[in-house]
């Protein structure tokens, strides 16, 4: 056998820096997306800081999670989550061609994203997928308060506001753009055995807790 | 990939990218690396690949957008890595060009050996051989991704088989040590 056949090496995948793979994608979709105009962030963000913001606890390198929703009507939602849900809006992409690129709101301490829909790149809301997979389970101080606004503003009741042997009043609904809400206000702390005890048709055990 | 009746290719294909991107990042650094041999190395001509895939798409000079495309891509994008460092190293050795002969070697490399010699030789050198022996592409292949005849490449690779083959034999009676 020629000696040079043995170099031969099939492509093994690797792992590159994680750091190094984000940037990438980061690259990848500014040069995919001639359609976000991103403005100077100085004249978008408003005065008030917002210390526990998804963006600035990632500079922390601190886990975080923001649900990021993709909604046909980017700027009318907008304008209802602040309606129902008191959120205030702390940053807007508008991009040349009108679609809201990049949105973040923020609900008492928590951060959501929006955008409008951008198939090319994914982002696809409930009214191109005729329903959606993720809820967004929201707790608030008063549940039956925001259900209330919601149901003024055109929300879809999937269930009104309802004392849960889990510890919470819950109700659910879709909002206007078919995203699922889920809205909770705490009432108790019942134990896990007494929660196990009141759900039917359920064995609830905390496996890592 | 289907491409949608009278649908924008070029948005197509970048969905398709960004939807390949995790699986493929992972493949091309990875042909990459084994090949380079340093994370830094791999890393920039990972991103040159993936923003040279961009352009493509976006001149519409696309066929499907497949890992093995990218693999393509950064096949020529490692060779240009090396006729840059080559061409920065010019002024620092002047190789001679050994006499070609080309007899079969009939030897069991090393193959920790063998990568040592392959990363110390001459890039066009070592181009060749990656090309050739480590991707096992054909000559043609070869030709075409150095943009050379098949000649032009025969004969390079006849160099690059005597170079590395001096190396080697010169290494392995050294007791293994590179440089």
């Amino acid at each position: 056998m020629d000696a040079f056949e043995s170099l031969r090496a099939p492509v093994l995948p690797a792992d590159p820096d994680r750091r190094f793979v984000e940037r990438l994608h980061a690259d990848l979709v500014a040069a995919l997306s001639p359609t976000i105009d991103l403005p100077d962030r100085s004249h978008v963000m408003p005065t008030t800081t917002v210390s526990d913001s998804a963006t600035e606890t990632a500079t922390d390198n601190a886990v975080t999670l923001m649900p990021y929703l993709a909604v046909r009507g980017a700027a009318d939602a907008i304008a209802w989550y602040v309606d129902v849900f008191d959120a205030r809006e702390t940053v807007r992409y508008t991009g040349d061609d009108g679609r809201i690129g990049h949105a973040e709101l923020t609900i008492g301490d928590v951060g959501l994203a929006l955008s409008d829909e951008y198939p090319d790149f994914g982002a696809v809301s409930p009214a191109t997928l005729g329903g959606t997979s993720v809820a967004l389970n929201l707790t608030v101080p008063d549940v039956d308060a925001v259900f209330a606004r919601a149901v003024a503003a055109g929300a879809d009741v999937q269930r009104e506001p309802t004392d849960q042997p889990y510890g919470y009043r819950a109700a659910a609904f879709f909002d206007p753009w078919g995203h699922r809400w889920m809205v909770s206000s705490a009432i108790g702390e019942p134990t896990v055995e007494e929660i196990d005890a009141a759900m039917d048709g359920f064995t609830v055990t905390e496996p890592d807790a | 990939m289907e491409r949608s009746a009278g649908g924008d290719t070029a948005t197509t294909h970048g969905a398709a990218l960004l939807a390949l991107y995790p699986t493929a990042v992972r493949e091309v650094y990875g042909y990459l690396l084994h090949r380079c041999r340093q994370a830094a190395t791999a890393e920039d001509v990972t991103a040159e690949t993936f923003m040279a895939a961009v352009d493509s798409i976006r001149r519409g000079a696309v066929g499907d957008v497949t890992t093995a495309w990218l693999i393509g891509i950064a096949r020529h994008k490692l060779v240009d890595h090396w006729r840059r460092a080559e061409r920065a190293a010019r002024n620092l050795q002047a190789v001679p060009e050994p006499t070609i002969v080309d007899d079969p070697w009939e030897a069991e490399l090393d193959g920790f050996l063998a990568r040592d010699v392959l990363g110390s030789l001459g890039a066009h050198h070592r181009a060749a051989l990656t090309l050739r022996y480590v991707d096992d592409l054909s000559v043609p292949e070869v030709a075409a991704v150095l943009d050379r005849t098949v000649h032009a490449t025969e004969a390079l690779l006849v160099r690059a088989r005597n170079a590395f083959r001096d190396r080697y034999e010169q290494l392995a009676g050294d007791g293994g040590e590179v440089r």
